[in-house]
């Protein structure tokens, strides 16, 4: 067994990809079980003591260890094929683990095989006309830090979840938004959970745009299966469908760079297109710059969907419908970034120009979605907004030349942004699901680790320095900078990521002090709040250790020294550097790179001065959202909602009522009218029932007209017989 | 100088049929159409005799069909007699015009 | 100068025509079926001219004696009620006349334009086929090498009897008066009013 890892140690990630799918079949068994045992419990007296035991308590809580145990043991595993993977690529830091399988081939049975399959036709047809879709896993350095950051993540997520559905252990729960008592689903939780993190897994291996395609559909199936997890809420269902059509039409670049990819170079295998495309000149193949460049905004615009960045990023706010450690996962660490991750992987394939919208792109996004954050009240909506602001900065960051500043920023993001979700749900949770931050106030006092590990995660996401975020953010300042004082044409590309850091700093203390400084302000709220179970602050307390100290590195103040920084970096031989970096300036920046830190630190504390002064100072009643126009349009989202609404929505809703009137007719009682289909159908029937009617008065059943008539024509008969005899 | 040959017969034939058709379209009563029916059917065999009698290569033919003619014609009546029971049992009248319920 | 056969055909046709034409016309059904014996027997006459006895005899025992006897039998049996009139208004002998009218002129026209020329003396004696001939034929006689018998024939219509008797026998069967203590009469339908054009949806 050992030597089938030995010599493909990629293998250990091949079953850490398929081993969560084991909790999720025993899972959908044990629910086929229950479900069968229901039907027969009035039937058998052994099939309702089943079904009494099958349906405790107990058995939903063994279903959930399990899942924690497999992750768990995924985790491990990660980290060792992590540490098997840097010693591997020591010397060459682009080496890679990869294997596959032929999955399609297409055109390899020789010529005319099948129609004269007796004549012994074995002329095989020539290699470049064979094509074929392999499948495989491609493991390199970056992958294997991803996966253990991601297998950690997961881990702590679903321990976390137990604590935070225990609600649905019970046989009924009653679910205030959604008025109504049902059953308790959390052995359905867990399997979307498991599925979402085979295929997440799945994406992060995969060598083939096919196979990741596939995995980011799968993952949009389950984050609509867990956004609507509370499914008799309105607004769970709206926001599922949102969020799945969104993605959707992102996914349509996507589709297109695939075809454009296949028919152009008849490979889909991250590697070789890689290779190919990276030279720049493909006149070879008989492709045009523009085609390059279709093809990488095709690819980019399936990023743009599924990392919520502008203009679709409309759909991640709402899809905080779902329980919170769904949020965390998925629409935080994991899926989100997803988008961020495919364009890492296939940096060599984007052409300067795209990289250029991929950064215009990210820029404007972290802008927006942080105006956005400074005006919520809901606690989670915060957090969400703050994530599309965070993805912004990872794709500015690629999209400058800094790959591996993006990819660091993904990791620590993933921690801190995981951390800061659990750390709402845990208040959320011991709020009774009360998630408006006008309610909160003092809660450090009754929930102090939770209010401590919260602490951490913002210091992390403002850039605290020597927390995580601080080096991962001036990893991608850095960068910035360096473009905005080379080319004074794209100054809003450093300009805005700064102006921005300040207010991330405002919105995530204001959130902090909102909820946990001060004085309580709804005495009711206050009281019932108490620190949460082990289950809860485990994953909180994991969370903040990594949020603090993944990004040391040594000497530890300085941030280019982060020791995964460094790991990040060393792949990036296989990209190019984006043209936009280097230059003068860049040199200038790097011997004084103190100054950027300097900078970078006075904005923050201008931003952290503005909320404590504030919301810091305990100010019992939060003043209420003023109503101006810039608060409004702020709080509306930049009327990117109302503007899809009004210009896409309703114009096409009413085509389709209109093209449904005209199938079916305004009544669809079967009515025969020519304004619609189904009543050109009816008056066609009609009239030839109407124009039949006439007919049937010939039948008038008596005899003697119809002896008449055939008298009658027997004479004309025998006129025309007389008539031709006669010529 | 009427002279007596096939086209004698054929002209009485003739007139019988049209005779048997003027019948069965002037009565209203069933028994006459039958009558009518009959008629028809005499004429047509006499049509059929005399072209036995008059075309050498029909001498058999023309009796055989006859007869077969005759054998349908009383077999015929027979059914349409028991029809006409049957109906006048049914709606106590004979009137043709009484039987139009097959109408559309 | 007329011979005898000439005569004789002159006679029996207008028998035969003339009595054909007074069933048309007679308003009564026992007077139309005692026309239509005469003329039955005219035609059969005209089978005796022509030379086929056995034909004459069949029509006179079987139409005569047989069908002629059934509809009298009909007749009398379906009486129609004293206040009925059952005649055709003039439309009907409007549009009979001109139908028969039409019809007779036609047939003539194409008969008689049909050009088969014949000879109009045969010697009686020979070739003609008598009762003996017939029966033989009846029975499966081959007449020429590319005709077989009419056995066929003979045996279909021997079935198509036994099915007609059957038949006729069932359809006129006698039925069951319901019992009723209010009368006991056999259920009636109205005659249903001349509605040529019912329009029943």
């Amino acid at each position: 067994m050992t030597d089938l890892f030995s010599d493909q140690p990629g293998r250990l990630y091949v079953v850490a990809t398929f081993l969560p799918l084991l909790p999720a079949a025993i899972l959908i068994i044990l629910g086929g079980c229950r479900h069968l045992s229901r039907s027969a419990r009035e039937v058998s007296q052994m099939a309702s003591w089943l079904d009494r035991r099958l349906r405790s308590p107990e058995v939903d809580r063994w279903g959930a260890w399990l899942s924690i145990a497999v992750m768990l043991l995924i985790a491990g595993m990660s980290i060792l094929g992590m540490a098997e993977m840097l010693e591997f690529s020591q010397t060459d830091p682009s080496r890679a683990w990869t294997e596959t399988v032929e999955w399609i081939r297409i055109g390899a049975t020789p010529a005319g095989a099948f129609e004269h399959p007796t004549e012994g036709n074995t002329e095989l047809p020539k290699v470049s006309e064979i094509q074929v879709i392999a499948f495989g896993y491609w493991i390199d350095r970056t992958c294997a830090i991803l996966f253990a950051m991601v297998a950690i993540v997961s881990s702590m997520i679903f321990l976390f979840s137990l604590g935070y559905l225990d609600d649905e252990l019970g046989l009924e729960v009653e679910d205030h938004l959604g008025h109504c008592r049902r059953r308790g689903r959390l052995m359905h939780f867990y399997v979307v959970l498991n599925l979402f993190v085979f295929a997440m897994f799945h994406l992060l291996i995969a060598v083939n745009l096919l196979q990741v395609f596939m995995s980011w559909e799968l993952v949009g199936v389950c984050s609509y299966f867990l956004i609507s997890f509370y499914g008799e809420r309105p607004e769970a269902g709206w926001a599922a469908n949102k969020a799945f059509i969104v993605n959707r039409v992102g996914d349509a670049g996507f589709l297109v760079a695939l075809a454009m990819a296949w028919t152009g170079l008849q490979t889909l295998s991250i590697p070789a297109l890689n290779g190919i495309l990276s030279r720049g000149d493909l006149s070879a193949e008989g492709l045009s710059s523009t085609w390059h460049f279709c093809l990488a905004l095709g690819l980019f615009l399936g990023c743009v969907g599924k990392s919520a960045q502008i203009p679709l990023q409309v759909w991640l706010p709402d899809a905080m419908a779902g329980p919170t450690p769904v949020s965390a996962l998925i629409h935080a660490a994991t899926m989100v970034a997803a988008g961020v991750y495919l364009i890492a992987r296939c940096y060599p394939m984007f052409p300067a120009e795209v990289l250029l919208v991929i950064a215009y792109t990210g820029c404007f996004t972290l802008f927006v979605a942080a105006t956005v954050a400074c005006v919520q009240t809901d606690i989670k909506k915060v957090l969400a907004y703050s994530t599309v602001s965070q993805l912004g900065y990872m794709m500015l960051a690629l999209g400058v030349g800094g790959l591996s500043a993006g990819l660091f920023h993904l990791l620590t993001h993933a921690f801190f942004k995981a951390l800061l979700f659990l750390g709402a749900g845990s208040v959320i949770h011991a709020l009774h699901h009360e998630q408006d931050l006008r309610a909160m106030g003092g809660l450090r006092q009754r929930m102090p680790i939770t209010a401590a590990t919260m602490l951490v995660g913002v210091l992390a996401i403002s850039g605290m320095p020597f927390f995580s975020g601080w080096y991962s953010k001036e990893a991608i300042l850095d960068r910035a900078t360096r473009v905005m004082l080379n080319e004074p044409q794209h100054f809003l590309l450093g300009f805005l990521p700064l102006l921005t850091a300040g207010l991330t700093v405002y919105y995530m203390f204001r959130l902090w002090f909102l909820a946990f400084a001060g004085s309580p302000r709804h005495r009711s709220v206050f009281e019932q709040s108490q620190e949460s179970p082990w289950v809860m602050t485990v994953p909180l307390l994991v969370l903040s250790v990594f949020s603090l100290g993944v990004g040391w590195g040594w000497p530890i103040w300085e941030p280019g020294e982060s020791i995964v920084l460094h790991l990040l970096a060393a792949s990036e031989s296989l990209g190019h550097d984006s043209p936009l970096s280097a230059g003068q300036a860049a040199a200038w920046l790097h011997e004084h790179h103190g100054v950027l830190a300097l900078v970078t630190a006075g904005i923050g504390a201008c931003g952290f001065a503005v909320a404590y002064w504030r919301f810091g100072r305990g100010a019992p009643v939060m003043a209420t959202v003023t109503t101006g126009g810039m608060s409004r349009f702020l709080q509306q989202g930049w009327y990117f909602d109302a503007v899809y609404e009004a210009g896409i929505r309703q114009p096409f809703q009413a085509f389709t009522l209109a093209a449904a009137r005209f199938d079916k007719g305004p009544d669809d009682r079967g009515g025969a009218s020519w304004k619609s289909v189904d009543g050109w159908g009816n008056s066609i029937g009609e009239w030839i029932v109407r124009s039949a009617r006439p007919v049937r008065r010939w039948q008038t059943g008596r005899i003697r007209g119809y002896v008449a008539i055939l008298g009658l024509t027997v004479v004309g008969m025998l006129g025309m017989l007389a008539i031709l005899m006669r010529s | 100088m009427i002279v007596v040959d096939l086209s004698a017969f054929l002209v009485l034939s003739a007139f019988l049929f049209s005779c048997g058709i003027a019948c069965i379209a002037t009565k209203r009563n069933a028994i006459g159409i039958l009558i009518g029916v009959e008629l028809v059917l005499n004429a047509a065999n006499l049509n059929f005799v005399a072209a036995a009698r008059y075309l050498p290569s029909f001498r058999l033919e023309g009796q055989i069909f006859a007869i077969m003619v005759i054998v349908m014609a009383a077999a015929e009546a027979a059914v349409a007699l028991a029809i006409f029971l049957n109906f006048y049992h049914t709606h106590t009248t004979i009137d043709v015009e009484s039987a139009s319920d097959l109408q559309g | 100068m007329m011979s005898f056969e000439t005569v004789m055909f002159v006679i029996l046709a207008t028998l035969t025509g003339g009595s054909s034409v007074a069933v048309v016309l007679s308003r009564q059904m026992v007077r139309a079926a005692v026309w239509l014996l005469i003329t039955l027997i005219g035609v059969s006459g005209l089978y005796f001219y022509l030379g086929a006895e056995f034909l004459g005899a069949t029509q006179l025992i079987v139409y005569v004696g047989g069908t002629l006897v059934l509809v009298v039998f009909g007749v009398m049996l379906t009486e129609p009620g004293k206040t009925e009139r059952v005649t055709v208004g003039p439309t009907g002998w409007c549009l009979a006349g001109f139908l028969s009218a039409s019809m007779f002129f036609l047939l003539v026209l194409v008969m008689l334009n049909s050009g088969k020329s014949s000879s109009p003396a045969v010697d009686k004696a020979t070739e003609w086929p008598g009762v003996g001939p017939i029966g033989l034929a009846f029975l499966g006689l081959p007449q020429s090498p590319n005709q077989p018998g009419y056995l066929l024939p003979f045996e279909l219509i021997s079935v198509h009897l036994l099915v007609v008797l059957i038949g006729a026998a069932y359809l006129a069967r006698a039925k069951r008066k319901p019992a009723s203590e209010a009368g006991g009469t056999v259920v009636r339908v109205e005659p249903v009013p001349d509605a040529g054009e019912g329009e029943s949806l």
